[in-house]
């Protein structure tokens, strides 16, 4: 019996290794060929980090890379916003239709993006809105919200109420007992939120496409504009640069945790 | 149900009159509204360390929570050192609590979280530093400013919820359970320390508890609460000698309750009854006056007595004394002294208990023992089912 | 009363916001469906129009592909994401979450990024070629860039991450005595893989391929990228009528009924777990403060 545990167990490891490797082949590969001096992968011409520089100095793809990024912040921020502040007063308030509007706060979530894109577009177009930065704002906004309403919904479920009434029998207003107790306590829940939120504004290619203005480019949109001309080396260093990004964001996110757990909330 | 109370010991100048406070909860969608306070009315004194004794449903902690503003009754008023609270949002009054989770802010220091009703008054950080050190002394937990909850045992946490409620010298402070998740040592430890808080600060303490050899050995008066009232409120040695009734005595202490018939008043203290033919002297106590105005020779009465006043003694009674005689039942041992459960001749459904103190085992189950009750001792004891 | 009208206030944003642009864009859609096109418009006609042209064989057809491709995409998935999510997640100790940790780092560069990797593998004279020809397995260059199977390639790739996921947090969730105990009452490891950990991790093997199936049959960028113009997808479909061809209500209608689609499969998929929906009316049950 031991012996075939561990077989299996050994097995399982295997194949879970072998399946990591293939995930990270691709992006493996790119990263070897964005120092690959030649424009063709079939030719290897020498190391060279020529295509980084080309990258760093390509304003578009630059702008693109700023756009995405405010982009994704602002959207994030404003969706906490709402949907923070929606969580926690939706079901006292005197609103009709609660449950119904909760739904459709969380629709985007499951909508095809095809669809999102497509009836963003036309909704817009029928507002008359000037298609830019303003429309991919509200459209990942919609789009950003439902993942920080369920976390925060799920963080105040298993919140102690008693620590907010605590705050207010000391002598804090509710505004104040709010920003100074609650907020703070929901912190890890929000942030969660957000940075899901972020990451799927930062990765959205339909929807962007189609709500955004001629003059507006996010990253995704350019790559894809790019690589619908044909593949360009300046790619392959970007794919890399972003995957050595998020390899950095993640080791922090796991140091903090590190940290937070020692004050154990 | 709370006009009758015998209130003996109602303090002339109360820092808090609560009069007339409703409150129910429910709807027709939750299947009908449900009174929580009927009615209630009583007052506190400065400095008076009053306890609410009852079981979980009384409506103890809707009481507390209308008290500290965090719930509205339906009806009442809530009047503190003479001005009306009952409408004051809970920041705005000068009481505080010690929650039965503690609620520490888990995002603060120690520190931060008893400095923080003096950081909402805008007290300037030297003095919130003294008045932080000061507190934390008075708990004794001078070193652990730095600490966060989430570092503390219960105990701790326990004290550090304190010295946050009485930072802001409030003029009241409620205590909800606050002993109950600590184990036994330390629970008989705490109860000491909050008592020597209270006399040293002499604020005012309205303390909420279930566990009535708490409620004795705290308080300078027990209120009992049942069924969104108080059934008796008054100082621990009235209640434990003098009942109101049989519900009060299964509150406090061993009830041993004991049938027998009104005879005749015989002065503004004492009455006659007849407990199984003998004639016996009892206190009136906590009678109700309504109900003791009803009785007539012959109408059925319950007695409280005490065990430590049935006397193990031989078959000759003592003067001024009944005696009981019947089988014993039950003896159990408790380190010197002995609870010994015996059943009456005469009154075949009624068990009492005595206490002997000593080891001396010469009384066996099956045996039959006697024991003389003296007048005076026993109080009358208003019959109610034990809804 | 106050902190009625001081909830409200504070919800009133969101409220708003999802009105007019989720709710909006919703209603308009379904009113596009059935107008007329009019020019690069659409004219208030009522028309059935729109959803007869679904049933044209050219379109249906690429309803039928997309469908199809869903369906392999799905069904690879499920073979390598199930078993998958299981192994990592009875190895036990830090290997789960370093595993998903592992797959979910790649999923944070952009998806785009990582099929470029796939197209210097598949293009013609590209990396597997390469190797193949190489190795003598094949002689010829295989040209699989621009074919159905790069395709499905592209699509698993992307949505592995959905399925490993739901099954690994179902699976670490899954009591192992049960397993014990099954091994114990003599069942063979087949058996109590049937009977013992199977219908226990159905429900994130459910959830994991309704998060398969539903985005892929609109990923046409997949498509579009690893497929080029032989694989058409319902997505590509309705991105062509809305961008190229200007047809608003017959994208409109295409979107009706790709949500349609999407809609059934999820509810079918959710039907049949009873158990779960009792445990999501417990769950759900908050306090009215």
């Amino acid at each position: 019996m031991k012996k075939n545990a561990s077989h299996s167990h050994r097995l399982s490891f295997l194949y879970a290794m072998i399946m990591t490797v293939l995930t990270y082949l691709p992006i493996f590969i790119v990263a070897v060929y964005s120092f690959n001096a030649g424009r063709l992968t079939s030719v290897w011409e020498g190391i060279s980090l020529d295509w980084y520089k080309k990258l760093f100095s390509d304003d578009d793809i630059l702008s693109a890379l700023g756009n995405s990024l405010f982009l994704g912040i602002a959207s994030s921020l404003c969706a906490a916003i709402l949907a923070t502040s929606a969580a926690l007063t939706l079901p006292r308030s005197a609103l009709p239709c609660k449950k119904g509007v909760e739904v459709l706060a969380l629709a985007p979530m499951i909508i095809p993006e095809i669809v999102l894109g497509m009836i963003f577009l036309a909704f817009f177009s029928l507002l008359g809105l000037p298609f830019g930065m303003l429309t991919l704002l509200i459209a990942h906004t919609a789009f950003g919200i439902p993942y920080i309403y369920t976390e925060v919904r799920a963080a105040l479920v298993s919140l102690d109420t008693s620590i907010p009434d605590a705050a207010r029998d000391l002598g804090a207003g509710p505004l104040r007992a709010f920003f100074t107790v609650t907020l703070p306590m929901l912190f890890p829940a929000i942030l969660s939120g957000m940075f899901l939120s972020f990451a799927m504004s930062f990765d959205d290619v339909i929807i962007s496409i189609y709500v955004t203005g001629v003059s507006v480019n996010t990253l995704p949109i350019k790559v894809y504009t790019q690589l619908k001309t044909g593949l360009s080396p300046e790619i392959f260093a970007l794919c890399t640069v972003m995957t050595a990004v998020v390899l950095l964001c993640t080791g922090t996110a796991a140091l903090i945790g590190k940290f937070r757990k020692r004050k154990g909330y | 149900m709370t006009e009758t109370l015998s209130d003996t010991h109602s303090p002339a100048d109360p820092i808090l009159d609560v009069r007339n406070l409703s409150k129910s909860f429910g709807t027709e969608k939750t299947g009908g509204a449900v009174e929580v306070l009927k009615n209630l009315s009583f007052t506190v004194g400065r400095g008076e360390f009053l306890t609410i004794l009852g079981a979980s449903g009384c409506g103890k902690t809707t009481l507390l929570r209308i008290l500290c503003g965090l719930e509205t009754a339906d009806e009442g008023t809530v009047l503190l050192d003479g001005g009306d609270i009952t409408a004051l949002a809970p920041e705005k009054r000068p009481v505080n609590t010690v929650f039965q989770s503690y609620a520490l802010f888990p995002h603060m220091t120690v520190y931060d979280n008893i400095a923080y009703p003096l950081k909402l008054k805008h007290t300037p950080k030297s003095a919130i530093r003294r008045r932080v050190g000061e507190m934390l002394d008075m708990v004794q937990m001078t070193g652990f400013e730095g600490r966060y909850p989430a570092a503390l045992s219960g105990g701790q946490r326990q004290r550090i919820a304190i010295a946050r409620a009485l930072i802001a010298s409030p003029q009241i402070l409620l205590l909800d359970e606050p002993l109950g998740a600590l184990d036994f040592h330390l629970r008989r430890r705490m109860q000491t320390e909050l008592k020597r808080i209270q006399r040293a600060l002499g604020i005012t303490f309205l303390y909420i508890t279930h566990d009535q050899e708490e409620a004795l050995n705290m308080s300078d008066r027990i209120a009992i609460m049942h069924g969104g009232g108080f059934l008796q409120l008054d100082t621990p040695a009235v209640i434990y000698d003098s009942p109101a009734d049989t519900r009060c005595a299964r509150f406090v202490g061993e009830s041993n309750l004991l049938p027998a018939v009104f005879s005749a008043p015989v002065d503004c203290d004492l009455v006659a009854v007849s407990v199984g033919g003998q004639t016996l002297c009892v206190r009136r106590g906590a009678y109700p006056p309504d109900a003791f105005a009803a009785l007539k020779p012959g109408s059925p009465v319950t007695l409280s007595v005490r065990s430590e006043q049935l006397q193990l003694c031989s078959s000759t009674v003592p003067a001024d004394s009944i005696l009981l005689s019947g089988s014993v039942s039950e003896i159990s041992f408790a380190g010197g002294v002995q609870h010994i459960t015996f059943t009456p001749q005469g009154l075949p459904d009624t068990s009492l208990v005595a206490v002997r103190y000593g080891m001396e085992q010469n009384l066996a189950p099956g045996m039959t023992a006697a024991f003389s009750l003296s007048d005076g001792a026993a109080a009358l004891c208003l019959e109610e089912s034990a809804t | 009363m106050r902190h009625r009208t001081r909830a409200t206030l504070a919800a009133l944003p969101l409220y708003l916001f999802v009105l007019v642009f989720v709710l909006g864009p919703l209603v308009y859609m379904l009113v596009l469906s059935f107008m007329t096109r009019d020019g690069r418009g659409a004219a208030a006609v009522f028309t059935l129009e729109n959803y007869r042209r679904i049933f044209d064989p050219v379109y249906f057809d690429t309803v039928l592909q997309s469908l199809g491709l869903a369906c392999t995409s799905t069904a690879l998935v499920t073979l390598i994401g199930y078993p998958l999510g299981l192994c990592t997640a009875f190895l036990g100790g830090k290997w789960p979450s370093f595993f998903r940790t592992a797959q979910m780092i790649p999923y944070f560069v952009n998806s785009l990024l990582r099929l470029v990797g796939w197209i210097i593998i598949f293009r013609a004279n590209g990396l597997l070629d390469t190797v193949l020809m190489a190795l003598g397995v094949t002689e010829e260059p295989l040209r699989l860039l621009y074919t159905y199977p790069a395709v499905v390639v592209g699509m698993v790739y992307v949505l592995l991450p959905f399925m490993f996921l739901s099954v690994q947090q179902v699976a670490l969730q899954l009591d192992r005595t049960l397993i014990e105990a099954s091994r114990d009452l003599g069942a063979g490891r087949v058996r109590t893989f049937l009977s013992v950990i199977l219908p226990l991790t159905l429900p994130g093997l459910k959830t994991g391929i309704l998060l398969t199936f539903i985005p892929s049959m609109g990923l046409f960028f997949i498509a579009s990228i690893l497929g080029g113009s032989k694989v058409v997808l319902l997505g590509s479909l309705i991105e062509e009528q809305l961008m190229r061809a200007h047809n608003q209500p017959f994208a409109a209608a295409l979107s009706v009924f790709m949500m349609l689609l999407t809609g059934i499969i999820s509810l079918l998929l959710l039907e049949h777990k009873p158990h779960d929906k009792r445990t999501d009316r417990k769950n759900g049950g908050e306090k009215s403060e």
